[in-house]
C-alpha cells in the first residue's frame, strides 16, 4: 500500500511539475511586468488544456479504442514540446531584453516596454498543460478504475498532482518577491534550463516514433546514482526532465541548446546578430518592432 | 508583433497537421479497438506474459504492475521496432494496451524503472489474421 502511494504520488507529481513550472513562471512574470490584466488569458489557456485532456482521456478510456499509435503519440508529444521549446525560447530572449532595459533609466516605461501579446500568453499556458496533460488524464483514469479494489494509486496520484500545484505557487511567491531585474535574470536562466530539458525530451519522443535512430543508443546511465523512483528523480524529470539513461542524440540536443542560449543570454551588449544555432527563428524576432 | 502573430498561426497549423498524421498512422499496428486480452503482470524483477505462443490478429494486453517501481511495457517488433508501448504504470496500477500483431517474432519488454532494456519475453505470432 505504501509503495501504491508514493509510487504514484511521485509520478503525480513530476507529470503535474513539467506544467505547474512553466505556468508559474508565466503568471509571474506577468505580475512582476504589470501584466496582471492578462492573466485572465492564462487560466484560460490552461483550462482548455485541462478540458481538452480530460476529454480525450475519458474519450480513450471509456470507449476503448486508441486513436492514434504508440508511434503516433509520441510524435505528437514530440512537435508539441519542439513548439513549446519555440515560445519559451521567444519568452527567454524577452527576458533577456527586458533585464538590460531596467538596468537602464527605463523603469517608468516598464509597461510599455514589455508587451507580451496574447496569442503568447494563451499558447505557453496552453502547450505547458497540452504537452502531458492526456497521458497524465490516461493515468489518473487508469488510478481511479482501479481505486474500487485499491485507492492508494488514485490518493497517490491526485496528492501528487496537488503538490506539484503548491510547488508551482511557491515558486511564483518566491519569484515576485526578488527584484525585477533579478528577477528577470533568474528566471530566464531558469527557463534556459527547462526549455533545454523539453527539446531533450522531444528528441527521446522522436526516437520512440521511429522518427530519429538510436533510442537505445545510451550516452550515459546514471541509475546506479540516480534513482529514478526517488522523490529527487521526479523533481528533476518533472521540472528539467533529467533522466538517467538518455541517448546520445538527447545529449547532443542538450548540449546544443543549453549553451548556445545561456552564452547569448548572458553575454553583455551582443544585439542581433547572434551566433546561437537556436531550433527556434527567435533571432529574427527579437529585433522585430514590438 | 505581426511577425509573431503569423508564427503563431503557421505553427498551430503544424501542430493541426501533426496530429491528423499522428492520428491516421495505423500501419504501425498499435490502434484498433484491440481483441483477446492477455495479461501481464510486472514486478520489480520480473515480467510474465500469460501467452507467448498467439496467433495472428488484435489483442489487448492487460498490463498490472505488482512492483514497487514505476514500469512501463513496451512490445519490440524485429529490430527494436516498437510496435506498442505503455508508459508511466505506478505501483499497484493497471493499464491496457491494443495492438494488432501480423506473423512474425516480436519480444515483450517490462521495464521497472522506466529504463534501459528492460526484462524481455519472447512473443511468437503465427498464421494470418483470422
Amino acid at each position: 500500500m505504501r509503495n501504491e502511494i508514493l509510487g504514484n504520488y511521485l509520478i503525480g507529481l513530476r507529470e503535474g511539475l513539467e506544467a505547474t513550472l512553466v505556468v508559474s513562471i508565466l503568471v509571474a512574470f506577468l505580475v512582476k511586468s504589470g501584466r496582471r490584466e492578462r492573466l485572465g488569458q492564462v487560466w484560460a489557456g490552461v483550462g482548455v488544456a485541462v478540458a481538452l485532456s480530460v476529454g480525450f482521456g475519458a474519450l480513450l478510456t471509456f470507449v476503448a479504442t486508441d486513436l492514434m499509435s504508440p508511434a503516433g503519440h509520441e510524435l505528437f508529444d514530440a512537435i508539441a514540446s519542439v513548439v513549446a521549446v519555440t515560445f519559451v525560447t521567444w519568452m527567454i530572449f524577452w527576458m533577456r531584453r527586458t533585464a538590460r532595459k531596467l538596468s537602464g533609466a527605463l523603469r517608468a516605461k516598464l509597461t510599455d516596454a514589455i508587451g507580451l501579446g496574447g496569442f503568447a500568453v494563451v499558447g505557453m499556458a496552453f502547450l505547458a498543460v497540452a504537452r502531458e496533460g492526456l497521458e497524465t488524464a490516461l493515468l489518473f483514469y487508469a488510478n481511479a478504475q482501479g481505486a474500487t479494489t485499491s485507492p492508494g494509486p488514485l490518493l497517490g496520484i491526485s496528492f501528487g498532482l496537488a503538490s506539484s500545484v503548491g510547488l508551482g505557487w511557491l515558486l511564483y511567491a518566491s519569484a515576485v518577491r526578488i527584484n525585477l531585474a533579478k528577477f528577470f535574470t533568474w528566471t530566464g536562466l531558469l527557463l534556459i534550463l527547462v526549455a533545454a530539458g523539453i527539446l531533450k525530451y522531444s528528441i527521446h519522443d522522436f526516437q520512440e516514433a521511429g522518427v530519429l535512430p538510436g533510442g537505445d543508443t545510451y550516452a550515459f546511465d546514471l541509475s546506479a546514482v540516480f534513482d529514478p523512483g526517488s522523490w529527487y528523480a521526479a523533481l528533476l524529470k518533472g521540472m528539467l526532465n533529467i533522466t538517467p539513461t538518455p541517448s546520445v542524440l538527447e545529449t547532443i540536443a542538450w548540449v546544443g541548446y543549453a549553451v548556445p542560449v545561456l552564452l547569448f543570454f548572458l553575454l553583455p551588449g551582443r544585439k542581433s546578430a547572434a551566433p546561437a544555432p537556436t531550433p527556434a527563428a527567435t533571432p529574427a524576432e527579437v529585433p522585430a518592432a514590438v | 508583433m505581426r511577425t509573431f502573430r503569423l508564427f503563431t498561426l503557421i505553427t498551430a497549423g503544424v501542430l493541426g497537421a501533426a496530429g491528423l498524421a499522428a492520428c491516421s498512422d495505423d500501419d504501425e499496428g498499435g490502434s484498433g479497438n484491440g481483441g483477446e486480452k492477455i495479461a501481464v503482470t510486472a514486478t520489480d524483477a520480473d515480467c510474465q506474459v500469460a501467452k507467448t505462443q498467439l496467433a495472428a490478429g488484435p489483442y489487448t494486453f492487460v498490463v498490472s504492475n505488482k512492483g514497487s517501481k514505476e514500469t512501463e511495457f513496451y512490445i519490440y517488433a524485429a529490430g527494436n521496432k516498437i510496435k506498442a508501448e505503455v508508459e508511466h504504470i505506478g505501483p499497484g496500477v493497471t493499464r491496457d494496451v491494443n495492438v494488432e500483431l501480423a506473423e512474425g517474432g516480436y519480444e515483450g519488454a517490462c521495464k521497472p524503472g522506466m529504463k534501459g532494456d528492460g526484462i524481455r519475453v519472447t512473443l511468437t505470432v503465427t498464421g494470418k489474421a483470422s
